[in-house]
């Protein structure tokens, strides 16, 4: 059994309190958390000797209530809050207050590392976030590489055989080496043999236009730094000399460490032709003087191209009008105009299209053509674009057609008043002209006419002469005459009388020849039969028409006085022929009179004015118009006339058609002047007649034949001829009736005219 | 009748020799601390021919296999000889989603007496004290149960290490913790603790007495 000291036990508790404190400061770097170690502390600081009550505070402060103790938690001044203790026997705190010390010192260090741990863990989990993120955008990276170069590999592959295939060239370019492996196409582009050339990039740069090469070089490097696919258009020489412009394609399919370009891929395209295309759309937009523009919905702003500029006049570097302020340009009648046109295609969409006046930047007033469309996103409209037009000049041009269309008009009233009053005097003309024609067929006509007319009546003026005489003599031997008539004899001349009626009415013409040959026979007759005075008994007989059967008369022909009986009655059958003589006289005079008659029949009104058509009898009209030209026929030329029968019925202008046959006989007639024969052959024919007048004249050449209906020509003499007969005769037969004429001549053969007229339908 | 232990033993963590019964805690703030002291500590136990009892969640039987066969002892044939039982804190501490001090103390009590009647040397049991304690039904007795539990190693010398994560428990409780337990492992280190209250001191303190 141990007796233990006062001494024994002080030290013991000593090492007791020491104990706690050195085992709270190792559990307290277990302890995760500061509220963790806050609240540990606060716990067993209490069994300490002589401390009643433990605060803690997160942040120093200056006041320290009575009988409290600060042991703030600071090291590298980093304010980790205050413990403040409560003493309730300071004699028993005192002893181990340094050690409190040391410990609340090991607490701030604990509260400090557990803080700076804190930072570092925060830190190290951003590094390791970052890292993370990293590794995963590195495997996405490496990933995606494989595939890219994968897929690479395959559209590589793929780009070879299609452009194998296909118009454009291919090249493979090694940038560190400067080699670059150009495809066939590539060469056969410009004209050379494949592999003609050195597969390098110094034949890239020679075959570029010397004078744009450098500019070109930089350029492109420019494009392929800028983007990992790109393209560039410039121009090559072709083996030819000439010069091909070329878009240039380009891929960059590996890079360095750097992120420098070590491959690329890529395609030569001939664009030679849209390059003109461009070129001539450029020109054709200056001559056309139009221009693009865009206003961007969003930001309000306008973009132009050149040909905007220059339409409104600002300078290419000049800012220009937005949104809200280019409708101020315009001239103010058309400011609302505009205003709406625009805002109903933003809102309605479809095209704008309108025409207004606008002012330009320097002042000059011009007429623009604008049209323009919306572009939709997401159901906003983004942007409205399109084209403006300056059309001042077209607009100008339009006020001038409609100024000059305008006189025009006036022009054209007033030429066809003067057109109307020219073509009335030509009607009047013409209609004088025809007139003229037909009066001088007329006065062709009339002379033989007249004559015609004439020997009737030279007939009846002798006839009646002859009547006269023979009626005084007769008068005056009346008595013996009737006495001897009464006579056996008389009976007998009674035959001989009935017999001189009976052949005057049958009895022909003599020729002197014939009736002296009669003479001879009769007298022969008579002398055979003991006749005395034969000879004059026959002349005498000839006189009274009797020719034949003489015998029955020879017993009154033995009378004694035969002569003188015979004259008495020869009186009388002379005056019987006289009476015969003159009504045929009158008969010939009168047919012409009715033929002349018929001839000159009107077909038109009091004013001229054509009246309807009427059935004529084309028969009729021909025979009418021959016997008006017997004066001209009956001696040297022979009429044949063939009208054949069931002839359709003709409707038309009498007078017309008898001017053209008067023309056609006429023209006949005139051509064969030393006689000859004229046939005239009607006949039906396709629904109508046809007249064929047919002579057997001079006939005509074929250059006279083909101008033969020509107004005004004519192979007459000077004065004979108008030289419009026969373009009447056409107009008459083809315009006014519908019908169809036709020329047959030959020279020296003669001519036939056929004309064709259509029968009523 | 009741092996008496008249030999010190080694807990495995240095080269202290205890006598049997020893009630230490440690509060680990890392899984790696815990399953060291939890397989030295079984090792030991196996080794110096006691009984040994593990309560863990994480210390699996791969975890021991690996561990023991180092040392050349097979997992295997310590269970079926009855020298190692393994099973889950939960298992064990909440039959029933309840935590009943008085059945632990009995199961402890019997685990005791087992290992006597099996011959064995001693007993040990390490057991790590999961979270849910502070949220089950009947947690609240955890101060209490430790407390009996130093009283009924007087009388059953079974050597216990109650593992306790600093993650998990306040500071606050840890140090009531500290008070129940009279040793702690520290850094390896088996030290006397001198916030131990003796458990008649304590239970009177808390009116479990």
């Amino acid at each position: 059994m141990s007796i233990e000291t006062n001494s024994d036990t002080e030290i013991k508790l000593e090492a007791k309190w020491l104990g706690q404190l050195l085992l709270m400061q190792s559990v307290l770097y277990n302890l995760p958390t500061k509220d963790s170690i806050i609240n540990f502390v606060n716990k067993g600081i209490t069994d300490l000797p002589g401390i009643g009550e433990c605060d803690y505070q997160s942040h120093q402060t200056e006041i320290t209530p009575e009988n409290m103790v600060r042991f703030p938690l600071s090291v590298q001044e980093k304010d980790h809050g205050v413990f403040l203790l409560k003493i309730d026997d300071h004699d028993k705190f005192s002893p181990y207050q340094d050690y409190i010390n040391n410990f609340f010192f090991a607490v701030g260090v604990i509260l400090e590392e557990r803080y700076q741990r804190r930072l570092n863990q925060k830190h190290q989990e951003s590094i390791e976030q970052s890292l993370d993120q990293r590794t995963l955008q590195l495997l996405e990276e490496i990933k995606e590489r494989k595939e890219t170069e994968n897929n690479l590999r395959e559209i590589t592959l793929q780009h070879r055989l299609v452009l194998k295939a296909s118009n454009d060239g291919f090249f493979d370019f090694n940038v560190k080496e400067q080699k670059i492996t150009y495809s066939d196409r590539w060469f056969t582009m410009l004209g050379y043999e494949p592999d003609e050339l050195p597969h390098t990039y110094d034949t890239w740069i020679s075959l570029l236009r010397p004078e744009n090469r450098d500019y070109v070089e930089k350029g492109v490097w420019e494009a392929i730094n800028a983007n990992a696919r790109w393209n560039y258009e410039f121009e090559m020489r072709r083996k030819d000399g000439t010069y091909a412009w070329i878009l240039v394609r380009g891929m960059i399919v590996e890079k360095d460490g750097t992120g420098s370009p070590v491959r690329i891929l890529g395609t030569h395209t001939d664009i030679t032709k849209r390059k003109q295309a461009e070129l001539l759309l450029n020109a054709v937009g200056k001559i056309a003087k139009i221009g693009g523009w865009e206003i961007d919905m969003v930001t309000g702003r306008s973009s132009w191209t050149k040909g905007v500029y220059d339409i409104a006049e600002f300078e290419y570097d000049q800012s220009i009008p937005g949104s809200n302020d280019h409708i101020q340009y315009y001239l103010p009648e058309y400011r609302d105009f505009v205003a709406k046109k625009i805002n109903d295609l933003i809102e309605n969409g479809g095209q704008m299209e309108y025409e207004a006046q606008f002012t330009t930047q320097k002042g000059n007033v011009k007429w623009c053509r604008a049209i323009g469309q919306r572009t939709m996103v997401n159901g906003v409209c983004t942007a409205i674009n399109g084209t403006l037009q300056d059309i001042t000049a077209f607009k100008e041009a339009e006020a001038e057609l409609t100024k000059y269309r305008e006189n025009l008009e006036q022009l054209v009233k007033d030429r066809t008043n003067e057109l109307e009053e020219t073509l009335s005097i030509l009607q009047k003309t013409q209609s004088q002209l025809i007139l003229f024609e037909k009066m001088g067929a007329l006065r062709h006509l009339i002379s033989g006419i007249a004559h015609e007319i004439n020997n009737p009546l030279g007939a009846i003026d002798a006839s009646n002469e002859i009547l006269l005489n023979n009626l005084q003599k007769i008068t005056v031997n009346i008595d013996k005459l009737a006495g001897f008539l009464k006579s056996p004899f008389g009976v007998q001349f009674g035959r001989i009388l009935e017999k001189s009626f009976s052949s005057c009415a049958s009895s022909v013409t003599l020729t002197t020849r014939e009736r002296r040959k009669l003479c001879e026979e009769i007298t022969a007759t008579l002398e055979k039969f003991n006749v005395p005075n034969a000879y004059e008994i026959s002349n005498k007989l000839i006189s009274m028409k009797i020719y034949d059967n003489i015998e029955p008369l020879v017993p009154a022909l033995r009378h004694e006085d035969v002569l003188e009986k015979l004259g008495i009655l020869s009186e009388i059958i002379n005056s019987i022929t006289a009476c015969d003589t003159i009504a045929i006289a009158v008969s010939k005079a009168s047919k012409i009179v009715n033929a002349l008659k018929q001839y000159i029949r009107k077909d038109t009104d009091d004013q001229g004015k054509q009246l309807p058509f009427k059935p004529v009898d084309i028969r009729m009209c021909l025979d009418n118009v021959l016997l008006l030209f017997q004066n001209s026929t009956k001696n040297f030329i022979n009429v044949e006339l063939n009208y054949g029968g069931d002839l359709p019925e003709i409707i038309g202008s009498q007078d017309e058609l008898n001017q053209v046959w008067t023309n056609l006989i006429q023209n006949s007639i005139y051509a064969m002047g030393n006689g000859g024969t004229l046939t005239i052959d009607v006949t039906a024919k396709d629904n109508g007649i046809l007249v064929k007048i047919r002579d057997d004249g001079c006939g005509m050449s074929e250059e006279v034949k083909n101008k033969v209906f020509e107004p005004l020509f004519t192979t007459k003499p000077a004065g004979e001829g108008t030289g419009l007969g026969m373009d009447i005769v056409y107009n008459i037969v083809v315009n006014n009736h519908h019908g169809a004429i036709e020329v047959e001549s030959k020279p020296e053969v003669g001519t036939t005219i056929s004309v064709w007229l259509p029968a009523r339908t | 009748m009741a092996q008496t232990c008249d030999h010190n033993i080694n807990l495995g963590f240095t080269d202290q020799k205890f006598r049997p019964g020893v009630h230490a805690c440690q509060i680990f703030n890392s899984d790696e601390e815990r399953e060291e002291a939890l397989l030295q500590f079984v090792y030991s136990g196996l080794k110096s021919g006691e009984r040994v009892s593990c309560f863990s969640e994480k210390v699996n039987d791969k975890i021991f296999s690996y561990y023991l066969e180092q040392y050349g002892i097979s997992l295997e044939e310590v269970k079926e000889q009855g020298r190692l039982v393994h099973a889950r804190t939960g298992d064990v501490y909440f039959d029933h989603d309840c935590f009943e001090p008085d059945r632990m103390l009995n199961l402890l009590e019997k685990f005791h007496k087992e290992s006597q009647e099996m011959n064995f040397s001693g007993a040990r049991v390490i057991g790590e004290m999961t979270t849910e304690i502070q949220h089950i039904k009947g947690g609240e007795r955890l101060l209490e149960y430790e407390s009996k539990v130093s009283m009924l190693l007087k009388r059953c010398p079974v050597t216990a290490v109650c593992q306790y994560d600093a993650n998990t428990f306040d500071g606050a409780l840890v140090m009531d913790i500290l008070k129940v337990h009279p040793f702690m492992i520290i850094k390896g280190r088996v030290v006397s603790n001198p916030f131990y209250m003796k458990p008649e001191e304590y239970l009177k303190e808390i009116g479990k007495a």
